[in-house]
């Protein structure tokens, strides 16, 4: 910030004010490298310069002395400060250099220079690389040549003889002041001089140093009643004296205006570098003003013998302090001070002022022994008028220089203020200003030093701002000369005064030094509230401002004062949670704004007004943020300094929606599923969307997809799409501020932009989207469809976006906002700050979730399409049970394009469609293979399609004929679906999209022949043979003919009943192993009895008991059945003679009408169960026992003696446990008529003994019954053998039985 | 007499702020000018920098920076000087807290308190009419109800600390803690 305002240095009086001027063509910033050549050269002795004529200003006069020049590129409007040339001529610029690059003429440049700077004295031309021997062999005196692209080695010798021909002109410019009354400027000014106005807050007098005051707290004022005492007591001595030597007026306006020329030439030799004449003519001045009051001149002219004790210290020459001075400001001197001090202190020089209050008294003493210095015979030189060159004049050597400057400037304020009461002899504010900043600026250069060492005096003497920042140290700050505290004291003395009043240019310097003090002071806060003062008057001013770059530096310190600038609420969640002023922020950023907009930095507005806009959205108004965007940030975007939208989290939730076609609901709607090739077969397609999860608990307030409107657009699960799709795209956008936001374009991606893209040509500049304030608003665009992705889909994270016309940015989708740091975050840092790892500043925006959206885009698909609904009407069909069909389909692949790589048929039936999963769990194992035996019948031979394709083309028709055979199919099968799954292979891939078309069909079956019922009986009686007319009887016969082993107990009668249920009479032919039974015709509603004979199955062939009963699906986990041994045994003998039965027999009938039209009757639907008498009946040698019964008569009459003989034999050769040794021998008495068992006592067989008889099972056994029958009837005797114990239960029967009959 | 009051938390961030003005009987509203109500806050804040310079002085002074000079007739306010911030431990005097007149800006001064925890509790003193930059009148700080009315203030904060609601360096947004303060105001600093 130092070339926004000059850092003013405590001797700039003492410094030519030369301005240089860029003539030709230059650029900026080589003009500037150009000038800081020559600003190395600023200090030049006086020694090197050649001599001039004048006494006053020769160089030879002092030639230690320097020349200093200001050498500045800026200057102010000159006539501004015009009527304080007489009062400060170093106010004026004295000089003007002209650096020419190119070969313009030397006179024209000349003319120009003084046409332009009328006022300045000395113009020089500096030709810079020129080649013209015009130029070079100017003889004229001002003007200079050099080669600025080596490094100019003569540029000293050229500031040198600039610097003699300044003298010469400066003698020149002295003598017209010579003759001149010289005026105070507000005498010259009249009312347009401002005034310093000060205002004082608090207590009245400011002059004494505040730490004065502090420091020697209770006694000050008694110090200072002292001090005031002896100033007054010269004062009053020299008015006195006055009133004697200048009675008459004349000669007071004389010695004012001699005291103002010796003012003047001494600030000439300033000048001129002669600073011990200077001295001595400020001196002299001094003395003739301080007798006549004249305090606006004693007061400069002081100021001036402050300069020269600081440059002749600087240029180390001896001199001495003036008697005058240390009579106005009394100072203790150094050997004094050592004298008295204690040992113990004298590490460092004490000032009076040092001296702690609350010490011993004898320090408490020394201020008044330093007042008490000035010796008695102090009187005697003031009471001559002339006391230059005093033997009273201290030398410098024994002074704190510092602390004798600080009294004079303490003393110099204290004329300026005792002017304002004049009319027009009154200091003006802008010198008043000046000095305070002057005198601030040398207190902060020797803030803690006691006396002045060099470095300081340099940075003094080339007004280089300090570089440092004071540190709080544990230092008792007493031993410093200037204490932090009294530097910020004297600072605030500026908020006295009327800043207001200043120039602009003025206030400038003094809020950028008050600022620079304050940072050099470490109060930040302080030097931002001033850099804020100086913001505000600058806004306030009226005009435009050309301001060089450096306010940004000034904005950029306020707002890292006012922590604006770390804050990064948009990424932070810790910033965007912390509570800072922000009233505060947003007042300082508010007017960085304005100031930024004034001096039309348009990068600036965009970044601050963003700024303010993001992080301050929730303090600012409508009106406030209405103002912004129109004023500030819409020119910004309209000039482009703002390249990207501001809210990070515009773009929130996105989704997409399959619109629905032609055909709701229809083929084309459905996608297809890519699946391996080898995977197809196994998993029945299901659809996504009604596949139940069965790891969800149920959700009671999950919106149930049935309630949903039937056609709107539904949400596509795994955003799948064809080519060729409607689709649309909805995106929430959210607009946080309060103003519209218009969102100008909204796209995809350029990675996805080959695939899909979003239909946007109405989304224009003119006509936006736009979003009303603080709200969130869907935006639906319709998706084009361009080409499929790759298996792997794309993903879709962020979107191109423009708002309000802006260059497109891509924005990542949003999701939700996240309020607390996650762990992973936290983490991180942990991480970092461990491993010392310095980029952790990755690009990751902690505040919120991002989302994205998966999509996959399938190639164009085949669709199959049914022409015809085939020769049956409405898929019904109507068939006869035990018969086959055809039925015709015809198919087509629609797509004009896509071939069909890939069909397959299948057939779903209701009654695996109603298949509980677990449905085989309820059942026996008998039951379970009965049923699953059916279920395969049905899957593998119901349905079969005849001719089915592998492949269509484009376009094809193929005509699918389907053959429904329901011979075996139950009669609960009422209807079936044809699903046959198509598709097109993936490329460069073994998957397929898969689709599948369903076709259903309902099925009749109308029942023709069913088996009513089943018996197995025993054949006993023997036949007559002649009855060949019977099949069955023929057939048994043959048997027994052909095989003479055989008897007629081989065989067993398996009889049928056959109901005839169709509408027409039906033959029935049943076959059962090499029996063939006849034709039977059988009436429409009548029922016959088939008679089969039937070989009993033999015990030791089959061993059926030991057959498990087998399972049609394999694989099931073993189920205890909880079935015991014998129960076990029984039910697989059941089972197998079923088994053998249903194997064996074949059922065949046709039409009597119609021979060709016939069936077969699936016996195996209708048949029961066995029970066990049907087993043991069939089962020949399932008995333990053979026991044969004989009687030696089978027709008695009453009274008759019957002898019943019992055989019984063992039928297995081995005894095993499962055969008791002994066991019952029972004789049961059936009457034949009914069926029932006669009691054991009754009246119509009588017997003696008993009917049972105790046998042992080891050998064969014989033995004799004896009946007596007494009742006429057929009796039907049987024997049975029973366990040992009990009565009942029955270990055999034997169903051979005898019959006898009584007469 | 409007006053500007702000508790200010560790961060600089302010915890609490206040405008009080009175209105006496049908007179204007004596409060600050609107120029002066957005100025507030950046004053106060700038003026943290003298706080922070004082509580960590290691020689107590209270009048370091007010300029204060009590030989001067206009001497407004007097402090008892009785140890700084730091020497709470060796000085048997609890009252360390309140720092006086810290700092002033034009015609407004600026009084401070710190509590132990470090919360400052700072107050602008307007000029009683209505303070614009122009006025000349000068702020009369009372200084002891200056002190009882922070004293109380810091009681009330105290209480506010123990809610176990509140986390230290929230702003304050009870209303009771803010009538409370109101009435402490019109207790003390506008009688």
């Amino acid at each position: 910030m130092n070339s926004l305002s000059k850092y003013p240095s405590f001797v700039s009086p003492g410094r030519i004010k030369t301005l240089v001027l860029p003539i030709g063509k230059w650029k900026q910033d080589q003009f500037i490298e150009a000038v800081k050549r020559i600003r190395d050269y600023s200090e030049i002795r006086l020694l090197d310069i050649t001599p001039i004529d004048s006494p006053l200003f020769t160089p030879q006069g002092f030639p230690n002395g320097r020349l200093f020049f200001d050498f500045d590129y800026t200057s102010n409007n000159d006539s501004l400060e015009l009527f304080l040339y007489d009062f400060q001529p170093f106010r004026k610029t004295f000089i003007v250099i002209g650096l020419v690059n190119d070969d313009s003429s030397i006179e024209q440049n000349l003319r120009i220079l003084k046409e332009k700077y009328q006022t300045v004295i000395s113009m020089n031309l500096i030709y810079y690389d020129s080649n013209d021997p015009k130029i070079l062999d100017s003889e004229l005196p001002n003007v200079f040549h050099t080669n600025f692209s080596l490094k100019p080695n003569n540029l000293e010798t050229i500031i040198c003889d600039i610097g003699h021909n300044f003298l010469e002109a400066l003698s020149r410019y002295y003598s017209s002041y010579k003759h001149v009354t010289l005026r105070s400027p507000g005498a010259i000014g009249g009312n347009s001089i401002s005034k310093a106005i000060i205002t004082r807050y608090g207590p009245h007098n400011t002059l004494v140093n505040p730490t004065d005051i502090q420091k020697t707290s209770s006694n000050s004022s008694k110090r200072l009643s002292s001090f005031e005492m002896t100033t007054n007591s010269i004062k009053r001595s020299a008015s006195l004296k006055l009133a004697n030597t200048l009675s008459t007026s004349d000669s007071r306006t004389q010695q004012k205006s001699r005291g103002r020329q010796l003012k003047i030439i001494g600030n000439f030799q300033l000048l001129a570098g002669r600073y011990l004449d200077a001295l001595t003519s400020f001196t002299e001045s001094v003395t003739l003003l301080y007798k006549l009051r004249d305090f606006l001149w004693l007061g400069s002219a002081i100021d001036g013998i402050a300069i020269c004790f600081i440059s002749l210290t600087y240029l180390n020459t001896p001199f001495q302090v003036p008697e005058i001075i240390h009579l106005l400001c009394p100072l203790q001197t150094v050997d004094q001070l050592s004298s008295i001090t204690t040992p113990a202190t004298t590490n460092s020089i004490k000032t009076p002022a040092q001296t702690p209050a609350r010490t011993s008294t004898s320090a408490q003493n020394i201020p008044r022994t330093s007042i008490s210095t000035i010796p008695p015979n102090l009187q005697s030189p003031r009471n001559s008028t002339n006391i230059t060159a005093s033997f009273l004049d201290i030398d410098i050597s024994t002074i704190n220089l510092p602390h004798l400057i600080r009294k004079m400037a303490e003393k110099i304020l204290y004329y300026y203020e005792l002017t304002l009461t004049s009319n027009n002899e009154y200091v003006p504010n802008i010198v008043y200003c000046d000095f305070v900043l002057k005198t601030l600026s040398f207190m902060v250069a020797c803030h803690n030093e006691q006396t002045l060492p060099p470095e300081i005096l340099q940075t003094i003497m080339h007004e280089d701002p300090p570089k440092f920042i004071m540190k709080c140290t544990d230092l008792d700050d007493n031993d410093i000369e200037f204490s932090k505290e009294d530097i910020y004291m004297f600072a605030t003395k500026l908020f006295e005064l009327q800043l207001d009043t200043l120039s602009i240019e003025s206030q400038v310097n003094v809020y950028m030094t008050l600022a620079t003090t304050c940072k050099i002071l470490g109060f930040q806060r302080k030097e931002a509230f001033t850099l804020k003062l100086l913001l505000k008057s600058l806004e306030s001013f009226g005009e435009n401002l050309f301001w060089s770059n450096n306010h940004r530096e000034i904005i950029h310190d306020i707002l890292c004062t006012y922590g604006i600038t770390k804050r990064k609420s948009e990424s932070n969640v810790s910033d965007s949670k912390d509570m800072s002023w922000f009233i505060l922020q947003k007042g300082a950023l508010n007017l960085c704004v304005s100031l930024a907009k004034k001096v039309n930095d348009v990068e600036l507005i965009a970044e601050l007004s963003i700024k303010l806009l993001t992080n301050f959205t929730h303090i600012l108004t409508a009106s406030e943020q209405n103002i912004l965007f129109k004023e500030f940030i819409q020119p910004c975007i309209t000039n482009g300094s703002i390249k990207e939208y501001w809210d990070p989290f515009v773009i929130r939730n996105c989704s997409i929606q399959r619109l629905e076609f032609d055909e709701p609901g229809t083929q084309s709607a459905k996608l297809p599923v890519e699946m391996n090739i080898k995977d197809i077969d196994k998993s029945p397609l299901k659809d996504t969307k009604t596949q139940v999860k069965t790891d969800e608990v149920f959700n009671p307030f999950k919106i149930s997809t049935t309630k949903k409107v039937k056609f709107a657009p539904e949400k596509v699960n795994d955003n799948i799409l064809l080519v060729g799709d409607k689709a649309e795209f909805t995106c929430t956008l959210q607009n946080p501020f309060k103003f519209d936001l218009h969102i100008t374009k909204l796209q995809f991606g350029s990675e996805i932009a080959k695939y899909c893209e979003l239909k946007d040509e109405y989304l224009t500049k003119s006509n936006p989207y736009i979003i009303k304030p603080e709200s969130f608003k869907d935006i639906t665009i319709q998706i084009v469809l361009k080409k499929s992705t790759t298996s792997d889909g794309c993903l879709i994270d962020r979107l191109l976006l423009s708002a309000f016309g802006l260059p497109n940015q891509e924005l990542k989708i949003v999701n939700s906002e996240q309020h607390t740091i996650s762990i992973d975050t936290v983490k991180k840092e942990y991480e970092a700050s461990t491993d010392d790892v310095t980029d952790i500043n990755l690009p990751v925006n902690e505040r919120c979730n991002y989302g994205s959206l998966d999509l996959r885009i399938f190639p164009e698909q085949p669709q199959l399409q049914i022409t015809n609904k085939s020769n049956i009407a409405e898929n019904s069909l109507m068939i006869l049970d035990g018969t086959k069909t055809k039925v015709l389909l015809n198919i087509r692949n629609k797509s004009l394009s896509c071939p069909i790589d890939y069909m397959s048929f299948h057939i779903i039936s209701n009654i695996e469609r109603d298949l509980k999963n677990d449905y085989w769990k309820k059942y026996q194992t008998d039951d379970l293979y009965a049923f699953e035996k059916q279920l395969e019948m049905l899957k593998k031979s119901a349905i079969t399609v005849n001719n089915a394709p592998k492949k269509m083309k484009p376009g094809e028709d193929i005509s699918l004929e389907i053959e429904v055979d329901v011979t075996n199919a139950p009669f609960t099968f009422s209807e079936f679906d044809l699903v046959i799954k198509y598709g097109m292979t993936v490329e460069n891939s073994e998957n397929i999209y898969v689709k599948e078309l369903e076709i259903p069909y309902e099925v009749t079956i109308q029942k023709t022949i069913e088996v009513a019922n089943l018996d197995i009986i025993p054949l006993n009686e023997e036949m007559t043979a002649g009855n060949n007319s019977v099949d069955w009887i023929k057939y048994v016969h043959e048997k027994l003919n052909n095989n003479s082993g055989e008897n007629i107990h081989d065989f067993v009668l398996l009889l049928l009943d056959f109901r005839n249920s169709w509408l027409d009479g039906l033959n029935l032919q049943v076959q059962f192993d090499d029996f063939g039974s006849k034709k039977y015709l059988i009436e429409t509603g009548h029922t016959l009895r088939m008679i089969i004979p039937i070989r009993k199955i033999e015990f030791e062939k089959k061993g059926f008991s030991n057959k498990q009963i087998p399972h049609v699906v394999a694989g099931r986990q073993f189920i205890q059945s909880g079935l015991k041994v014998e129960e076990e045994t029984e039910l697989r003998e059941q089972f197998w003679c079923r088994e053998y039965i249903l194997d064996r027999l074949k059922c065949r009938w046709n039409f009597f009408h119609d021979v060709d039209l016939n069936g077969s009757i699936d016996v195996r639907k209708f048949l029961e169960k066995f029970d066990s008498k049907m087993v043991s009946t069939l089962y020949k040698g399932k008995s333990l026992f053979t026991v044969k019964l004989f009687a030696n008569n089978t027709t008695v009459n009453i009274g008759d003696n019957l002898k019943l003989g019992v055989q019984l034999e063992n039928t297995r050769t081995k005894t095993t446990d499962q055969i008791p040794p002994q066991r019952k021998l029972n004789i049961w008495i059936i009457d034949h008529k009914t069926s029932k068992i006669l009691p054991r006592s009754n009246s119509r067989i009588l017997y003696s003994g008993t009917l049972s008889k105790m046998i042992s099972t080891n050998k064969p056994f014989t033995t004799e019954f004896n009946l007596l029958p007494v009742e006429p009837g057929t009796y039907e005797i049987c024997a049975a053998v029973a366990r040992l114990e009990s009565q009942d239960p029955l270990l055999h029967f034997d169903s051979e039985s005898i019959i006898i009959t009584v007469e | 007499m409007p006053q500007y009051f702000a508790i200010i938390g560790h961060k600089g961030n302010p915890i609490y702020e206040a405008e009080f003005s009175i209105q006496q009987g049908n007179q204007k509203n004596l409060g600050f000018s609107q120029e002066l109500k957005e100025m507030n806050p950046f004053i106060l804040h700038a003026s943290l920098d003298i706080i922070d310079d004082l509580q960590w002085q290691a020689v107590p002074s209270n009048s370091q920076y007010t300029n204060d000079n009590s030989s001067g007739s206009g001497s407004n306010f007097s402090i008892s000087s009785t140890g700084g911030f730091l020497r709470s431990k060796n000085v048997n005097n609890t009252d360390n807290c309140y720092l006086g007149k810290v700092d002033h800006f034009y015609g407004l001064a600026i009084t401070a308190y710190i509590s132990y925890g470090g919360m400052k509790f700072v107050m602008i003193h307007g000029t009683s009419t209505s303070g614009g930059s122009n006025s000349t009148n000068t702020v009369v700080i009372d200084d002891n109800a200056c002190r009882s009315f922070y004293q109380e203030i810091h009681e009330l904060y105290i209480k506010t600390l123990m809610n176990p609601f509140y986390k230290t360096g929230d702003p304050i947004s009870s209303p009771v803690f803010d009538s409370r303060v109101r009435s402490l105001a019109r207790k003390y600093l506008n009688k």
